[in-house]
């Protein structure tokens, strides 16, 4: 039996990952574990969570540009 | 630091040079010179050494003609039957006395009583010289060409009772006084020789210094070197001073004239004096003592406020002089205001943008989703918020550029979540002057700017930003409070200040001072103090324009 996917959506905008959430809940075996604003929160929430999720979907065009290049320096930090 | 080094300069070099440049032209030059006045020293000195010697050796031979003449026995000789047998003994003698090549007797017919060859004795002078004497009685030095060749002769009269009986002809030939004039000259042109040598070496040495001191440059090079130095010193806005290595002016440009005394003519008043008494502020003679340049600096020239580059000049490590380069501060400033609102509105429109581009996203969304109502109701309620926000401003604010400017700002607060409200009663209804409005778009960036930053930060209660503004009673004010975390009491003070910031990064620490700098200029006031959000609260207060 396959497992679901975990899915953790990180999108500034709360109405594209509203929008986001609906459109991932739409297909079998994905799971919207947890919506996240910014990539400080979403590290804080990865550090502290058991069991990492299998996908983020990531908004890459970000108002400030610290939130995008805090994840290229803090992405590798994960085991995988 | 201007450190400049000899290949630097090797690229005004033009590659074809021309066969006879600076270098050979100097050489040739020096040595031609030199050679032409050591030939005329050596040709006079020369001809001196031989009119001395000839008219010497003249006199000579001239004396030892008197003698033998007033010798007795030779006048009295000629009374005798062979008198060449009493004159050639004694004749003989004398000239093995004196270096005299030959000395000759003869009588009132020219008929040799006396000769150094015997066997010529009895036969008839030559030389056809012996007039003057034989017939007035004159002892004289001439030149010609006798039996044993070409002479420097004396002739001189033999008297026997007060008649000319005879002639005496001493004589020292050309060819031997020619190899005592070239005994004497020949070290004479040596040492012109070697005098000439040496100024030839001196020429070749002062081509190449002179070649090394203007880097191979060819004269035309330098005048358009020069040339074009002049131009770039007169066209270009920034003020330059420079000074020697003795502190004192060299170079004064006409927009540093223009600047300091209000006329651009008179920069021979400036060249050579020392740079403290002209300038006593200027930061020149700090850089001259210690090699160091120093950027950046606000000082006072002539009642003018003008931002300083002070620099020292090395070339091979050695210290050569200094130059200033300044610029009014009012007219970076305009650049620097000019630059920000530029920087500010490309923000405001690539913040509504990326907020367009996500409600497009949001309405697609829905639309996949299947939800026409929802995708309805999104639009309305968009165009409402939008339309409220823009109505708000526009019908608040007169003045079309403060109300776009707080419209695009409010998008990026908005594309942020940051939370903006405006105050209630908020208004800018009567006309703004173009300073006020340019005091108002710089702090009014600015100061949003800043907040946006503050509520960003970590230890921000909220991202909560309020505004209000008014024009009732006689001042513009415009307030703006944050919830972030406030300045604190060792920052208040240098906050303002030019180049500080809390923050981090290389453009930072201009803003808060644009800010206060426009706000002066329009002679208001700016006040910080802390927000009852939690954070900073900014007053900007402008008095209006009567």
């Amino acid at each position: 039996m396959i497992s679901t996917i975990r899915v953790i959506i990180v999108e500034d905008d709360f109405r594209v990952a509203k929008i986001n959430r609906q459109l991932i809940e739409q297909i079998a075996g994905y799971e919207v574990v947890s919506e996240q604003r910014t990539a400080s929160e979403t590290i804080a929430f990865l550090r502290q969570s058991e069991v990492l999720p299998d996908l983020i979907l990531l908004d890459v065009t970000y108002p400030t540009a610290r939130d995008s290049i805090y994840f290229g320096v803090c992405g590798g930090n994960f085991p995988t | 630091m201007i450190r400049i080094r000899k290949e630097d300069l090797s690229i005004y070099r033009t590659k074809n040079k021309p066969f006879f440049n600076l270098h050979l032209k100097m050489i040739s030059l020096i040595g031609a010179l030199s050679i032409t006045i050591i030939l005329i020293i050596g040709g006079f000195m020369s001809f001196f050494v031989t009119d001395t010697l000839e008219t010497q050796i003249g006199e000579r031979a001239l004396s030892v003609a008197k003698s033998v003449a007033v010798i007795p026995e030779i006048s009295q000789a000629f009374e005798s039957n062979n008198p060449s047998a009493i004159i050639q003994p004694i004749v003989q003698k004398i000239q093995a006395q004196t270096d005299a090549e030959f000395i000759v007797v003869g009588n009132q017919q020219e008929i040799r009583y006396a000769h150094p060859a015997p066997e010529r004795i009895g036969e008839k002078m030559i030389g056809e010289d012996n007039e003057r004497a034989l017939q007035y009685g004159e002892s004289y030095t001439s030149r010609s060409t006798g039996s044993l060749g070409n002479s420097l002769r004396a002739k001189a009269p033999v008297y026997l009772n007060g008649e000319i009986v005879g002639v005496v002809s001493v004589g020292f030939l050309v060819d031997s006084i020619e190899s005592i004039i070239w005994g004497y000259s020949k070290e004479i042109w040596l040492v012109l020789l070697g005098v000439c040598t040496a100024a030839i070496i001196g020429a070749v040495l002062i081509a190449n210094y002179i070649k090394n001191v203007l880097f191979g440059l060819e004269p035309e090079e330098i005048s358009h070197l020069l040339f074009q130095k002049e131009t770039i010193l007169y066209s270009i806005h920034e003020g330059i001073i420079a000074i020697n290595k003795d502190g004192r002016i060299t170079m004064v440009n006409s927009a540093a004239l223009k600047l300091l005394t209000g006329d651009e003519q008179r920069a021979d008043e400036w060249i050579g004096k020392p740079i403290q008494e002209s300038f006593p502020n200027s930061d020149l003679p700090y850089v001259l003592e210690h090699g160091e340049s120093v950027f950046d600096q606000e000082r006072v020239f002539s009642n003018h406020i003008v931002y300083v580059n002070s620099v020292p000049i090395f070339y091979e490590q050695e210290l050569l002089g200094a130059v200033a380069t300044f610029r009014n501060k009012t007219e970076i400033e305009k650049l620097t205001k000019k630059l920000t609102h530029i920087q500010q509105y490309a923000n405001a429109l690539r913040s509504q943008t990326h907020e367009f581009a996500n409600k497009l996203y949001t309405i697609m969304g829905l639309t996949q989703l299947n939800k026409k109502d929802e995708v309805l109701d999104f639009i309305r309620q968009e165009t409402s918020i939008q339309q409220h926000w823009t109505n708000t401003l526009l019908d608040n604010i007169n003045d079309p550029y403060i109300s776009g400017l707080l419209v695009g700002k409010l998008s990026q607060a908005n594309e942020l979540q940051i939370n903006v409200s405006i105050q209630p009663d908020s208004q800018f209804h009567s006309p703004v002057s173009d300073v006020n409005r340019q005091a108002l778009l710089t702090a009014i960036g600015n100061l949003l700017d800043n907040a946006f930053d503050a509520v960003y930060d970590e230890r921000a209660i909220s991202r909560e930003i309020s505004i209000s503004f008014t024009d009732i009673g006689q001042d513009l004010l415009f307030e703006i409070d944050d919830a972030g975390p406030g300045i604190n009491d060792a920052s208040l003070d240098k906050v303002l200040t030019r180049g500080f910031s809390t923050k981090v990064g290389t453009e930072r620490g201009f803003g808060l001072a644009l800010t206060k700098n426009a706000i002066e200029a329009a002679n208001g006031q700016l006040s910080i103090e802390p927000s009852e959000l939690g954070g900073t609260y900014f007053v900007v207060s402008l008095p209006k324009d009567k």
